[in-house]
């Protein structure tokens, strides 16, 4: 099994970075060779669509699970038909989130989150979505 | 991308662009009242929130659908080379463990697809994104574009709209902001006149709107709306930027009980006056220029 954590940190103890799209780093975990690999998110700088991309790079580097905060209405559907269990963690770090996901305690994530809730966290906005 | 200088309008139209920058000081009033004072036509680009045709009620309607090509990708054809998903510049294409797949709402219609794929495994079938819609309305032509509910894409239905407009005086009726959709009017517009409003926020967007009307080279003129004596803050920043103040229409609480009827603004006498003023204004200022 393959988990990749969405990270603010290209190590086990930098903090989970909960924005899927727009996170700087993945961190994966391979159970069976329990090792750590590190990538950059590939999405981070997408003028658009970064979620799509972040997908993408989920599925070509076949994981099983991902470990986030959310995840928007673009990457959802796709990971999740290409076999992804999506699971939702924030404010611990990357090494904590994987113990938490060991032994079970984490939520398992089957709705979307809001579209661009990393460009708007990112820009300051708490509540996004205002009027003209 | 805009390209400064290479206009997309037709070589006799005149097209004059009402633009903001901050929402809601009074575009679409300026705009729908310019247009009847010039007898020009009226052009609704704000395709997500079209409101004009509310005060000119044109009739009957005709209405044609904007489409996109958007690419299919036949099976029997894709072997999952990827090559198509490494060309897309707009991520809409994916290539997930059975197959490859679209998102059709991140899809500009470019084609780059289909020219790279190595198998002939790509087609296009027309997504409709939005309609066009004209009338007679209060004796003036009116145009306007839709974009259909959810659409993240408005340009490709702005575009439409004004390759359709006809030759003469047109009124463009911006979009607020100074994103890409008012990019894409300006690419068709021979001038622009920013409606500003006498508040800090106005001033601030104002000041970007004047930003980007600068990168297309077109003479500029603004009107202050809803004018009161004020702290001049408006007046000194058009000074400022050397910006002629081709009008100003008093804020006045009947003039806008009579907008928020949906009537003439101009049934008010001061209004009426300041409306006369800015056509006189504007004709001499923009054709001096142009």
């Amino acid at each position: 099994m393959r988990v990749m954590v969405s990270s603010n940190g290209p190590d086990k103890d930098s903090l989970i970075d909960p924005r899927f799209g727009r996170c700087g780093h993945f961190v994966i975990y391979d159970c069976r060779t329990g090792k750590l690999e590190v990538r950059p998110n590939l999405g981070q700088t997408a003028s658009g669509g970064a979620g799509v991309v972040a997908a993408q790079q989920a599925i070509d580097e076949q994981v099983d699970v991902v470990i986030t905060g959310s995840v928007g209405p673009n990457a959802l559907p796709l990971l999740q038909r290409n076999d992804v269990a999506i699971y939702s963690c924030e404010n611990v770090t990357v090494g904590t989130a994987l113990e938490l996901w060991k032994k079970g305690e984490l939520e398992l994530v089957d709705t979307a989150g809001p579209d661009h809730a990393g460009v708007d966290i990112a820009q300051g906005r708490r509540f996004p979505k205002g009027g003209r | 991308m805009p390209r400064a200088g290479a206009s997309l309008r037709g070589a006799d139209e005149l097209n004059i662009a009402i633009l903001s920058g901050k929402g809601g000081t009074g575009k679409t009033t300026v705009a729908v009242h310019l247009a009847q004072i010039l007898g020009a036509a009226y052009i609704d680009c704000d395709v997500e929130a079209p409101n004009g045709f509310i005060f000119l009620q044109p009739k009957p309607l005709t209405e044609e659908s904007t489409t996109i090509d958007c690419p299919y990708i036949n099976p029997d054809n894709c072997n999952q080379c990827g090559l198509c998903v490494e060309a897309c510049q707009f991520h809409a294409l994916i290539s997930e463990k059975r197959q490859i797949s679209l998102l059709d709402r991140l899809c500009h219609g470019c084609g780059a697809c289909q020219l790279v794929c190595p198998n002939q495994a790509i087609s296009f079938y027309k997504r409709a994104i939005g309609h066009l819609e004209y009338g007679i309305g209060r004796n003036l032509s009116c145009y306007r574009g839709v974009l259909n509910v959810g659409e993240p894409m408005a340009t490709p239905v702005i575009q439409a709209l004004l390759g359709k407009i006809p030759d003469g005086l047109n009124i463009l009726d911006c979009p607020p902001g100074t994103s890409c959709s008012v990019v894409k009017v300006l690419q068709y517009a021979s001038a622009a006149v920013l409606v500003a409003e006498p508040s800090a926020f106005g001033r601030y967007d104002l000041a970007a709107a004047v930003k980007l009307t600068q990168q297309f080279s077109i003479p500029r003129g603004v009107v202050i709306n809803k004018h009161t004596k004020g702290d001049g803050k408006l007046e000194d920043f058009c000074q400022q930027e050397e910006l002629e103040i081709l009008g100003t229409i008093p804020f006045s609480r009947h003039a806008a009980e009579t907008y928020s009827r949906g009537q003439d603004m101009r049934l008010v006498p001061e209004i009426a006056a300041a409306f006369h003023h800015l056509a006189t204004n504007l004709k001499e200022h923009f054709l001096w220029n142009l």
